[in-house]
C-alpha cells in the first residue's frame, strides 16, 4: 500500500520503464542482429523481474501493527500505574518501558504513545505513514513505502535485480557504441548515429554506484542480520557496545542469509477485509453459566460500585442447553480514572472518544468482564 | 500466571494452553525446506500463486485458532475464562477474559516484577 508522499514512487517507475523503453527500441535492433537476439530475452526477463519485485515491495503491507482498542489501553495504563506508583513528577506522557529477555540478551520494548502499544522487539514507529512496523528497516521514498518485516526480501530483491539490470543495459549500450565505432571508424560518427545509447549509457552509469552500494550495504545487513534502523542507531555496534551482542543473529553470515530470505511469510496483521464484529459470542453450557451467574467475582477488596459507570450489557438467553455470555470489546469504554496521573485533556482522541476528566476519589472502572492482557510470547524470542 | 487467574484455573491447563500455543508459532516460524521452496515458487511464478495458494503461515493460523477454540470450549469455558485468538488482537496479547454475568465489578491490582538485567540492555 502506498504511503501518503508517493509522488517519488512514480518517478522510479517512469525511470526504470523509460530506461529500458530506450533500450528496446534504440540499441535491441542493431544487438539482436549482430551480437545475439539472448540479448533482449535476458533483459526482459530481467525488467518483468523488477517490475514485480518493485510493485511488491510497493504494495505490500511491510508489517503494521494494528492500534489496539480503547480497553486495550485502558489494561496498559493500568499495568503501568501499578509497576510504578510511587515515583514522582510522573505524568502520562513519562516514557514506559517493559523489559524481555531475547537468547540470553536483555531488551527494552519502548511505549509507543501514538499508536498506544508496547513495541515489539525491533519494531518502530514511521512518522510518515504514522504506524509502527515489525522489524523496521527504513522508510524508502523510491519505492514510496515502509521497508519491514513482510517486504524486506522484496526490496532486497528489487535492489538487486535493479542493479544487475542497470550493468546490463549499461553493457549493452556500451557495447552498442563500440561496435559501432569499429564500423563507422571514429566514435564521433558513432555518436551521431545513435546518441540515445549514450543518453542510455548515462543514465545507468550515474545510477549504478548508488543502487550497487544500496545492494551491498542491504547484503551486510542480512549477513549480519540487523535492520537499517539498529545499524544507523548503532544498536548492536561492538565498538560503541562492547557488552550487547546481536540477539537475532545466528552467528553464521549464510544462516542470516537464509533465514532473512527464504524464511516464512507472516500474513498481513490488518483486517482490511473482515466484517468488525461487535462482540464476541461465547456459547456456555447451562451448568457453568448458573455457576457464574453465582459467583462472586472479588479477588481484592471489594470498592463501591459506581452506577454512572456501568456498562450496558445484554443476557442472551437462548435454547436451555446452551446460554451466551458476551465477551465484547466495547469501543465506547471510558478511559478509566487514575489521580496518580493527571493527563492533558484534550477534546477528543483519535477513536472519537472524549476523554473525560480525572476524578478525585478513587471510583471503580466499570469493566464487568474484567480483561487480562498480557503479552504474546513470541517464540522467536524465547 | 497472573495473579488474577489464582483460584480460578489450575496452573497445569494454562501453562499447556500457552505451550501449545507457543509451539505452533514456533513450528511455522522455522525456516525450512517448505519455507524455501514456497518462496522460490513464488518469486518463480511472478507471486502469482498467491492468489491460488494460501501461504504456510495462513494455514498455521487457520490451525492456532482451531486449536484456540478447541480448548476454550473444552477447557477452558467451563472453568470460566475465555482465550481470544492472537490474530483479532494484531499479535500484540494474548488476551483471556474472565466470564462473568455482569453482577460484580471488582478493581484488580496486577503486580508487575521488573526483570533484574545484569545485562547491558538494549
Amino acid at each position: 500500500m502506498l504511503t501518503r508522499q508517493s509522488s517519488v514512487f512514480f518517478l522510479t517507475t517512469f525511470l526504470i520503464v523509460l530506461t529500458f523503453t530506450l533500450y528496446c527500441v534504440f540499441d535491441v535492433p542493431y544487438l539482436a542482429t549482430k551480437v545475439s537476439p539472448a540479448l533482449p530475452v535476458v533483459a526482459s526477463i530481467l525488467f518483468a523481474l523488477v517490475i514485480s519485485s518493485l510493485l511488491k515491495t510497493t504494495l505490500t503491507d511491510p508489517g503494521i501493527i494494528p492500534r489496539p482498542s480503547n480497553r486495550e489501553a485502558i489494561e496498559y495504563d493500568r499495568q503501568a500505574q501499578t509497576l510504578e506508583p510511587e515515583s514522582g513528577n510522573r505524568n502520562a506522557n513519562t516514557p514506559r518501558q517493559k523489559v524481555v529477555n531475547i537468547n540470553g540478551q536483555a531488551v527494552k520494548l519502548k511505549f509507543c504513545f501514538t499508536c498506544r502499544l508496547y513495541r515489539p522487539p525491533r519494531s518502530s514507529h514511521c512518522s510518515i505513514c504514522d504506524n509502527c512496523v515489525l522489524n523496521f528497516d527504513h522508510h524508502c521514498p523510491w519505492v514510496g513505502n515502509c521497508i519491514g518485516l513482510r517486504n524486506y526480501r522484496y526490496f532486497y530483491f528489487f535492489i538487486t535485480t535493479v542493479a544487475i539490470l542497470d550493468i546490463f543495459i549499461g553493457v549493452c549500450s556500451a557495447l552498442h557504441l563500440g561496435l559501432l565505432t569499429t564500423e563507422k571508424g571514429t566514435f564521433i560518427e558513432a555518436l551521431k548515429h545513435t546518441p540515445v545509447s549514450a543518453a542510455i549509457f548515462l543514465i545507468t552509469f550515474f545510477s549504478i554506484w548508488s543502487v550497487a552500494g544500496l545492494s551491498g550495504f542491504h547484503t551486510y545487513l542480512i549477513a549480519t542480520s540487523q535492520t537499517t534502523n539498529e545499524d544507523i542507531k548503532g544498536t548492536f555496534n561492538s565498538k560503541l557496545r562492547p557488552h550487547v551482542k546481536n540477539p537475532y543473529s545466528t552467528g553464521n553470515c549464510c544462516k542470516n542469509i537464509w533465514r532473512a530470505l527464504c524464511g516464512p511469510e507472516m500474513p498481513s496483521l490488518l483486517d482490511r477485509r473482515g466484517v468488525i464484529q461487535s462482540d464476541i459470542m461465547v456459547s456456555v453450557d447451562a451448568e457453568t453459566f448458573s455457576r457464574l451467574s453465582t459467583q462472586p467475582k472479588s479477588p481484592s477488596p471489594e470498592p463501591p460500585e459506581d452506577p454512572r459507570m456501568s456498562l450496558d450489557r445484554e443476557q442472551i438467553s437462548t435454547d436451555p442447553p446452551d446460554e451466551d455470555i458476551e465477551v465484547g470489546d466495547t469501543e465506547c469504554l471510558p478511559r478509566n480514572p487514575f489521580p496518580a496521573i493527571p493527563t492533558p485533556h484534550c477534546g477528543t482522541d483519535s477513536n472519537g472518544v472524549k476523554s473525560h476528566n480525572y476524578q478525585e476519589n478513587d471510583d471503580i472502572e466499570a469493566n464487568r468482564n474484567t480483561t487480562i492482557s498480557m503479552q504474546v510470547i513470541d517464540p522467536n524470542t524465547t | 500466571m497472573p495473579v488474577q487467574l489464582e483460584g480460578i484455573i489450575d496452573y497445569r491447563i494454562y501453562e499447556e494452553t500457552i505451550t501449545a500455543v507457543n509451539a505452533l508459532f514456533a513450528e511455522v516460524e522455522e525456516v525450512c525446506l517448505g519455507s524455501m521452496l514456497e518462496t522460490f515458487v513464488s518469486c518463480g511464478t511472478c507471486y502469482i500463486n498467491r492468489y491460488f495458494v494460501p501461504t504456510r503461515y495462513e494455514k498455521q493460523m487457520v490451525k492456532i485458532r482451531q486449536y484456540i477454540d478447541d480448548r476454550n470450549k473444552s477447557v477452558l469455558i467451563r472453568s470460566g475464562i475465555c482465550i481470544t485468538d492472537p490474530m483479532e488482537r494484531g499479535l500484540r496479547v494474548l488476551e483471556i477474559s474472565l466470564l462473568s454475568t455482569g453482577q460484580v465489578t471488582a478493581q484488580v491490582v496486577t503486580q508487575f516484577t521488573k526483570q533484574p538485567s545484569t545485562i547491558e540492555e538494549v
